[in-house]
């Protein structure tokens, strides 16, 4: 059985053998070509799409990030002034609430009436065209 | 003249910021030519031998990192090729859908007209009777016949046991030998 075996395997090794010594001794060599210079090429195509695609993939990325970069610092600006300014509310209110409370109504400021002001200014101005003799309504016409 | 540097060495410069497009020109320079041969005997074609080895090479650039070493550094680039290759032709066969026949015939008309092959006769009848295989054997056979590389390596690349290779070598050997008698 073993010997049987044996036989077999140095059949297939034969064949083998055989399979190319009779076609030909040449056929193990490589029957194909490259362009001349190609494999210095290649290495310099390979280089480039890595190390380029790299680059690239680098920039792409601070590319991507930018506009949400942007929009962030906005955010953060406007917050910051938002922050402030409600600070700032914050600390005057009770100031402005305790002068208001210390104030007597004769010492607070005068609010002038716009309309009273208006008069007034009407008044000045009829006096100042009687004056000189002249018509409010001719004024007024002009 | 420069010595070449070993792939441990390699491997520990790509790990540097400063050393990684070295490392990987030095791994670019000294596996190219073998890939480029490993891919061209499977396609035929030099355009596709180019476009696959570029390719090859582009994930080894990608994935290097994650080497975790636990295989050849060798071997492990022609795993990625031949994964590449076995793909390609497989989209190939499934685009084109040829019988055998059709297949002998396509690589007969293809090597013919094609400027890079200067195959004799008896070469072009081994590269139509290789075009009976199917893409798995017809690849185990070039390893073994054209490379000759060993088989534990051929495992480790095609993840198949050392038995199987062989007997799919044998079976290749076998079927090529009745294809050359017949034709």
């Amino acid at each position: 059985m073993q010997l049987k075996q044996s036989n077999k395997r140095k059949n297939k090794k034969k064949d083998e053998e055989n399979i190319m010594n009779e076609s030909d001794r040449n056929l193990k060599n490589n029957p194909f070509r490259v362009p001349e210079g190609y494999f210095d090429m290649l290495s310099n195509d390979i280089m480039q799409k890595c190390v380029h695609k790299e680059k690239a993939k680098k920039h792409t990325l601070v590319e991507l990030f930018k506009p949400m970069l942007k929009f962030a610092a906005g955010f953060a600006f406007l917050f910051g002034i938002s922050m402030g300014i409600m600070q700032i509310v914050k600390t005057a209110k009770p100031e402005t609430e305790h002068y208001l409370s210390q104030t007597k109504e004769e010492d607070a400021p005068i609010i002038i009436d716009q309309k009273e002001m208006d008069d007034a200014m009407k008044e000045e101005i009829i006096t100042y065209l009687v004056d000189d003799d002249m018509a409010y309504i001719d004024l007024d016409q002009q | 003249m420069q010595s070449e540097l070993s792939d441990k060495d390699i491997l520990e410069m790509f790990a540097t910021d400063e050393g990684k497009n070295f490392a990987f020109g030095s791994i670019v320079k000294k596996y190219q030519e073998r890939i480029y041969w490993h891919v061209r005997k499977m396609v035929l074609n030099h355009d596709d031998a180019n476009d696959l080895t570029q390719e090859t090479f582009i994930k080894v650039w990608n994935s290097l990192d994650k080497f975790r070493g636990e295989s050849n550094l060798y071997t492990w680039i022609y795993r990625i090729a031949t994964n590449e290759v076995l793909a390609f032709i497989e989209k190939e066969k499934n685009r084109r859908n040829l019988s055998i026949d059709d297949n002998v015939a396509e690589v007969s008309r293809v090597l013919s007209s094609d400027i890079y092959f200067d195959g004799d006769e008896a070469q072009l009848k081994l590269q139509q009777a290789l075009a009976t295989l199917p893409a798995k054997q017809r690849m185990v056979f070039n390893m073994k016949y054209f490379d000759d590389m060993k088989y534990e390596d051929m495992s480790q690349i095609l993840d198949t046991s050392v038995g199987a290779l062989k007997a799919s070598y044998h079976i290749a050997v076998e079927k090529i030998q009745k294809f050359l008698e017949t034709n």
